[in-house]
This record gives C-alpha cells, structure tokens and sequence, in this order.
C-alpha cells in the first residue's frame, strides 16, 4: 500500500498562494479556512528584515495526535497514509485541534471571517454548511470530503477524491505524466514553480523519496513525534536533516 | 432543558436489534457507540440468557448458529440497566389511568391472568424494573405502597437471574425515598404470593396475547396502535446516525422528576444520592468537555455579550465521566453523587475576538487585559509559535527574531 506524502521545496516556493487559492476552489472552502496556507514571517531587524514564507499543508502525521486524542474515532489514518475525519462520527469537540502541533484543522462554525457571511447567502441544503454556486461532484462525509457539514472540523484531505483513484502502485503524482494529472492534489497540480512534489513515501524509487534524501528533506516539529508526511527542502540551511538521522550527522562532519 | 418533560415512555428512533427481537436500540444513545473508548457492558452483564455482546460499540445480539430471534425473552433486563436509555423494550409503560387500590400490585407476565389480582399491574418479568419505574409509579400513583408479587418461580425462569437487579432497584429506591422522608410501610417492597397454577411456558410477545381480565383490553389496543407505528417506522439502517445533538437521557429524566416531585411533597431537599457533581481545577476555556457531553448537562451557554460560562445541570447528568475522560488539562473530576440539583456555573470566561483571524475564543482569564499573546486564539498562537520555530529551524544563523507582518 502507499503512503502518500509530500515534499515542499522552499526554494523554489515564491509565496504566490495559488496552492491556498487552487486549495479553496478544490474544497469549497471560503478564503480564510482554506485546508493550506502560506505563512510569512519576518526574518532579522532593521535596517535589513528579510520576509520569509513556508506553506503549511496538513502534514498528515504517521503518528497523528488529533487522531489519538479523537473521543469519537472520526479521525482515522487510511491505509494509504491520508489522516481524514468521517464527519459522519465527529461531534465538533475540537480536541483535534487543541492537539493538533500545527494548526491546521478548521472549525468554522461559530463566525464568520468575512462579512456578509456568504454561507448565509448560498444556504446548505440539509445538514450541509452551504451550497456554493461552483462545487466539484465529490461529496463523501465518511472521507470528510467535499461541502462540510456544520459543526465539524475539516482539514486537509491531500484532496483524497483524487489522489484514491490513482492507479494503484503509482510512485508519483505529477503533472509530468499527462495519463496522471487529474490524480494530484489540487495544491501540488497548481502550483507554478513546482515547488510540491506529491508520491509514495514507501516506494524507494519514488521521486519524494530521492528528493529527500538527496536534499536533505525536513519535517516540521520533528520532537513531537508526529513523523509528518510532508517534508520540506531547504538547500541545506537546515539546523539538521530529517530522516535518517545518519545523514544530518553525515552533514555535521 | 427541564427535567419535567420526561415522557413516561418514549421509544422513537429506537430499532429492534434483530427483526422480530423485543429489544429495542436507538445506537444514537449508546455509550461505546458513541465514544469507542467507552466500556460499558451493562446491558451485556444485565442478559441473563447471555445473547448480547457488544465490541466496542452498540450491543449485538451473539451471532450464534443456534441463535434464533425468539432466543430473547423480552425479560427486559438490558433496558432497565442502560445508563443512557439507549435500549427499550415493550411492555413497561405505566397505564395512563393507574388502578384505585390502596396497594399496587405489580405482577409478571408469565403468571395466567387469572391468577393476578384485580388491577394488578402486569410487567414482562420483574426484573425489568428500574428504580426510576419503581419512584416514578410511586409518584404518579399518590405515593401509595408498591407490592412487587413474587411468585416463588423465579428460579426455574429463564430470566431469573433478574431477581437480583430487582432487588437492586428495590433497595436503591427504598434507600431514596427514605432521604426524601417517605415512611418505611409505604415504601415498595417484595410481597410472597406463590402461584399454585403453572405459569405460561414463556414471557407472551406482548400484552395482545395476555387475557386480561380488566384494563387488558384497553391495553391491547394500545399495543396494536404501536405495531402500526412500528410498521411504519423506516428500516434500522436508514443513513448514519447523528452524534452531533444531545440525547434525551430519558431514564434519568423520569426518575428525576419523580424524584423531584417526591422530594417536594415532602419538604425535603433532593437526594444527593442521584446528583453526579463535577468540580473543574485549572482550565484552559477549550470546552471540549461541554462539546463531548452526550446528554447536554454539560453546556458552554452566553450569559451575556462578551462572556461565556460553563454550566452543569446535575440532573441530566447519566455520570458517564466521559467531560473528565477528554479534558485536555485532565482538570475535571467527576463523583457519582454530592452534587447540586440546580445548574451550576464552573467557570466564567470572556468571549475575545482574535486580534489575528478575527474569530471569538474564550479567554480562560477572566480580566479586561488579554491574557497571554496579546489577544490571539490558541490556533493563531499555534501559529505564530511555528513561524518562530520554522525560522529557528531552517535559518539558524539569521537568529530568532522573528516577528509577523
């Protein structure tokens, strides 16, 4: 079985948020609760700060502490190494998201970020939040895919619709292969400068995995052993390498 | 969220276990159904013929070679265990119009009509009563004596392993009455009747097949109108259930307001006994406790613009320990009794907007000045904390001084 992941190249990464903006039209998702965003931050001081960004994806953890802290069992890891909630099963504690190190899980139901609330004007039949006036067909609570229902959480779902009718045994998901492209997330299949790269982290000849251990991949808040599945490119400025822990040592010699 | 709806008997959306099985089940209010990392079994340890398992969710019935859907008796045993109302079985709703005996007479099934007295009550088996049936016919009938017949058969009945539960029941109703006051000859007991005439090979399938001498008649048109409803009633697995509202905790609801009521006539105050009460140590405002809580005692409410309280009503407690099981900061704790019977304000937050993404989260301090990250949700805190770090992380020699735009 795979086990999806991605790889984020910072340097290549403009900050240009066609990933968010590809994310939201993907997901139907209102600007300000799109699965991923970019975050910037300032860097030095004056007179010479230096902007910086990263994307920020869910990072669909190996070990994923929303998951265990989860009261319903909503959220599950799927075989194939996606972390998704049945919004079936989730009740909108929001334990998830208190456990969740990155930030990257979504309730949106107690306000509005923008006004006039545009769920108010495109109003959800049934159960659903709302019923926006382009939507793609994909609609499966159970996958926590699709229009969400209310008072659930949502994240990221590395678009599960797509990349699960991906021909199975495939090592990567890229553009590059024109057979494949309506297989890769929205975010990866969008992104300009192809900073994302989206395979399976368990085939070793996958171009993830040979990007990462070529450059040296890193993952976010490695201590708290969640194991993300994201990881990131640097071009070696990285305090040290993710996986194997030989390699950052290598590095320091 | 007034104990005094409660509705004698109410079994919507429950669904037959089995087609044809007496047990009923609304999965919706299941424990383990709901919270896979709950354990209860008392509806499994309750069966006296053993045919309920559950797996780490709803019961089951066992799915065994020789298992047939008439293997239950309908003795309701399960039903009158379950914590959270979640399974019924037919043939314990009090009569509308009790009898006007001085002492009330509560009878099996099994025993031949005849052999009953006149405006017995009639019941499945005995052992499927409850100590909310029990205060809650005591309520309803003017507080007048409960005689509970037993027959001296119960031993060679399947379902006499309830004797116990009743028991039980008897003793934990005897136990709340005396703290409301009730007088000790009033109070329900076991009254020895043996019945000379052999009883009915098996528990009937509803009171349609029990002649009655009196009020039988009136009842099985009842029970005729419920199989109409039944038949119309959609099929068990019709969509998923929603977890999202609050049950009704219906058992614990009738017992209290019979309770209440009791407690009233006597000039009492309510039994402690039946009042969970829950303290909180140092919280952080998240209030998954209240979002977790599958009966609605538990609420996060807005008292006013601004402020946010958590709020406990005892009463529709069912001391589940789930609030004290998912509590982030292991803060809550739970005792089964000792509590209040008024709703009980545990901590006051304010309501802030994040200066950030603008969305309202409660401050755990309850001052005018933002506690902690001048003013951002524990998201955008989250947030701001891995900017600092991915800095950190990726550029360690520009230094951490990092600071959003």
């Amino acid at each position: 079985m795979a086990k999806w992941g991605m790889v984020i190249d910072l340097e290549k990464c403009t900050g240009c948020q066609a990933c968010s903006t590809a994310c939201q039209m993907e997901n139907n998702r209102l600007p300000g609760e799109n699965y991923q965003d970019v975050l910037y931050y300032t860097e030095g001081k004056q007179p010479a700060p230096t902007l910086s960004w990263f994307p920020r994806p869910c990072m669909h953890c190996e070990e994923p502490s929303c998951m265990h802290v989860c009261p319903t069992k909503a959220t599950f890891k799927t075989e194939d190494g996606v972390v998704l909630i049945d919004w079936n099963k989730c009740i909108g504690c929001k334990f998830c998201m208190i456990a969740c190190p990155y930030g990257v899980r979504f309730y949106t139901d107690e306000k509005p970020l923008i006004e006039p609330n545009i769920k108010s004007v495109f109003k959800g039949e049934g159960d659903l939040s709302w019923n926006p006036p382009y939507k793609g067909p994909q609609q499966d609570a159970s996958h926590g895919v699709g229009i969400q229902p209310n008072g659930v959480v949502s994240k990221c779902t590395f678009c599960y619709h797509k990349i699960s009718k991906a021909p199975k045994g495939t090592p990567d998901l890229s553009n590059d292969d024109p057979a494949l492209r309506e297989f890769v997330p929205a975010c990866v299949r969008t992104c300009a400068p192809t900073a994302r790269y989206f395979g399976d982290l368990d085939n070793p000849n996958s171009k993830v995995n040979r990007l990462i251990s070529a450059k040296k991949g890193v993952r976010l808040l490695d201590h708290t052993g969640n194991k993300p599945q994201v990881y990131y490119l640097t071009g070696g400025g990285a305090a040290g390498g993710a996986i194997p822990s030989s390699r950052a040592n290598d590095k320091k010699a | 969220m007034n104990a005094s709806i409660a509705p004698n008997e109410t079994a919507d959306g429950h669904r037959p276990l089995l087609p044809g099985v007496r047990v009923r089940l609304d999965a919706a209010s299941c424990l383990p159904e709901r919270f896979p990392a709950n354990t209860c079994e008392l509806c499994v340890e309750a069966c006296p013929l053993a045919l309920l398992e559950s797996r780490g969710g709803a019961p089951r019935l066992i799915e065994a070679a020789t298992m047939q859907a008439d293997s239950c008796i309908g003795c309701g045993q399960c039903a009158a265990v379950c914590p959270s109302g979640a399974l019924h079985v037919d043939g314990f709703a009090l009569p509308a119009e009790l009898p006007d005996e001085a002492e009330l007479l509560v009878d099996c099934w099994r025993v031949p009509a005849a052999e009953s007295p006149a405006g017995t009550l009639r019941v499945p088996c005995l052992g499927g009563l409850s100590a909310g049936w029990l205060l809650s016919l005591f309520d309803q009938s003017g507080e007048r004596p409960i005689r509970l017949l037993e027959r001296g058969q119960c031993a060679e009945c399947p379902a006499g392993a309830g004797i116990k539960s009743l028991l039980a029941a008897i003793t934990e109703t005897r136990m709340l009455l005396f703290e409301c006051g009730v007088d000790m000859s009033q109070m329900p007991m076991l009254a020895w009747r043996p019945c000379h005439t052999p009883l009915l090979p098996a528990i009937p399938a509803s009171m349609a097949e029990v002649p009655l001498p009196r009020r039988g008649f009136f009842r099985s048109l009842l029970g005729e109108s419920l199989k109409a409803v039944e038949a119309t009633r959609p099929a068990a697995d019709s969509g998923p259930i929603t977890l999202r509202s609050p049950m009704q905790p219906l058992q614990r609801l009738r017992l209290a307001t019979a309770l209440t009521g009791i407690a009233r006539r006597h000039d009492r105050p309510l039994p402690t006994r039946i009042l969970p009460h829950l303290s909180l140590g140092a919280c952080d405002a998240n209030g998954v406790c209240a979002a977790v809580c599958p009966t609605g005692a538990l609420q996060k409410a807005t008292p006013a613009a601004g402020q946010a309280e958590l709020r406990f009503e005892s009463l529709r407690c069912i001391a589940c320990n789930q609030c004290a099981r998912v509590c982030p900061e292991r803060s809550l704790r739970l005792d089964v009794q000792g509590g209040e019977a008024k709703p009980v304000v545990l901590a006051s937050w304010r309501q802030r907007e994040c200066i950030r993404c603008g969305s309202d989260f409660s401050d755990p301090a309850a001052s005018a000045e933002p506690a902690s990250a001048a003013g951002l949700c524990s998201t955008c805190r989250k947030t701001e904390a891995l900017s600092r770090g991915v800095a950190a992380f990726l550029r360690p020699t520009l230094g951490s001084d990092v600071s959003q735009p």
